[in-house]
């Protein structure tokens, strides 16, 4: 298995990243709030300094990547918990409700996943590489299911996103989403659009490294006392709401 | 093919979502509260002149002025919803203050405002159905002491973060 020039720098550009990455976590002490985020950015750098070691044994680097990967979506789905905790600690009113909607959500997205890997077993596709795409696929949908409904849900009820939160989910969703399409496409496409597409999906995880690296790294703008409403401007709410409710 | 497209769609729906939580993102740091024209806001409210115009006027008519109405009066909650969500963004800035009495306040007021939230999101899915169905009277839920209690609180809370200003702003 040989590897361009050209992928060889993107490959070590990647790892310069995820280096950064984990050390601004460890040097910001981000792992005392992010333990799960931090245990994630570790072991995708630690995967793929031994995948860029090994890729020349195709027998070692596919059980590495199997291991790997899954591993991967499970700290993700950690990940996405940890925000969902991070997200929801201030509002001890919602969360009860949010843990409810967050369970049928996840059940729903059980139920999709299931059927995706239902109707591509039945569809007669056969071979490892397939049936690996088809559970990876199965349980990135859980993964952006997860990651969409703390987006959907915090964007009904206004809740406010802390900077370094916001940014380690949409890193983690926008990388999930790509690869969810690219692993959704690569089944129907050609070896030279397969490739491009697999790049795209690397490509990805690089732009996400550098929104989470952004978002850890630019200090937080401080919201202003000066947006405290005027007790004028309540009276009028409190008036408003008042003949809704006595219409 | 069709769970594919399906798959596809849902990552593409994810890549809109997360652009647009930027978006709103970028807007809120520099959304404020915004008042509302209580007198306009009775006057859709009315539901008197609302039997008198279904009395009146023919069928159709009177459901096309009634979705008019409704709509506007999305607009006016819509409007408090999203008071209720700076208000809310405020509360959570304060619970950092090491003032205790201002950390206890914050708390208060962002229950309340969550509450408001909540309340405001029944309120807007009752007129969306009576939009739909314009011959339909729903009330929305009540709020009334919930935002009595806001208002009261928010004040209390911005007197508490002024009292802890002034000293700091002497020290320096």
């Amino acid at each position: 298995m040989g590897m361009s020039s050209s992928a060889q720098a993107a490959v070590i550009l990647g790892l310069a990243l995820e280096i950064a990455l984990v050390a601004a976590l460890l040097l910001k002490r981000a792992w005392r709030r992010f333990p799960i985020f931090t245990m994630y950015a570790s072991f995708v750098l630690a995967e793929n300094a031994a995948a860029f070691a090994l890729y020349r044994q195709p027998r070692i680097y596919l059980y590495m990547y199997l291991i790997g990967e899954s591993i991967a979506i499970v700290l993700g789905l950690g990940v996405a918990y940890e925000i969902f905790r991070d997200l929801f600690t201030a509002h001890a009113a919602l969360r009860r409700m949010a843990v409810t909607v967050f369970q049928v959500s996840t059940g729903a997205l059980f139920l999709l996943a299931a059927s995706v890997l239902y109707y591509q077993a039945s569809s007669g596709a056969t071979g490892f590489a397939r049936a690996l795409n088809m559970a990876e696929e199965a349980a990135r949908i859980i993964e952006i299911g997860a990651i969409v409904f703390l987006f959907i849900f915090s964007g009904a009820f206004g809740l406010h996103w802390r900077q370094s939160t916001f940014g380690i989910a949409l890193g983690l969703g926008l990388f999930v989403a790509t690869k969810l399409a690219a692993l959704a496409i690569l089944p129907y496409t050609s070896k030279g659009i397969t490739d491009f597409v697999s790049m795209i999906a690397g490509f990805s995880f690089d732009l996400s490294l550098l929104i989470w690296l952004g978002y850890l790294l630019v200090p937080e703008h401080a919201p202003a006392t000066t947006e405290l409403p005027q007790p004028s401007q309540l009276e009028q709410w409190n008036q408003a709401i008042l003949e809704l409710i006595h219409q | 093919m069709i769970l594919t497209l399906i798959v596809i769609a849902l990552a593409l729906c994810a890549v809109g979502l997360f652009y647009m939580a930027v978006r709103r993102r970028w807007n809120q740091a520099r959304q404020s509260v915004r008042p509302v024209d209580l007198k306009a806001f009775r006057t859709l409210m009315d539901r008197d002149d609302e039997l008198f115009l279904r009395e009146r006027l023919p069928r159709r008519q009177f459901w096309s002025l009634k979705r008019q109405r409704v709509g506007v009066t999305l607009r006016y909650v819509s409007r408090i919803s999203g008071n209720a969500a700076v208000v809310m963004r405020m509360a959570t800035a304060a619970q950092a203050s090491a003032d205790q009495q201002v950390v206890q306040a914050a708390s208060q007021v962002l229950e309340m405002a969550t509450q408001i939230r909540t309340q405001s999101l029944v309120a807007m899915a009752k007129l969306s159905v009576e939009y739909a169905i314009p011959s339909l009277q729903l009330t929305p839920a009540a709020l009334a002491p919930t935002y009595q209690n806001l208002r009261e609180n928010v004040i209390r809370l911005g007197a508490l973060q002024t009292q802890t200003a002034i000293p700091a702003a002497i020290a320096i």
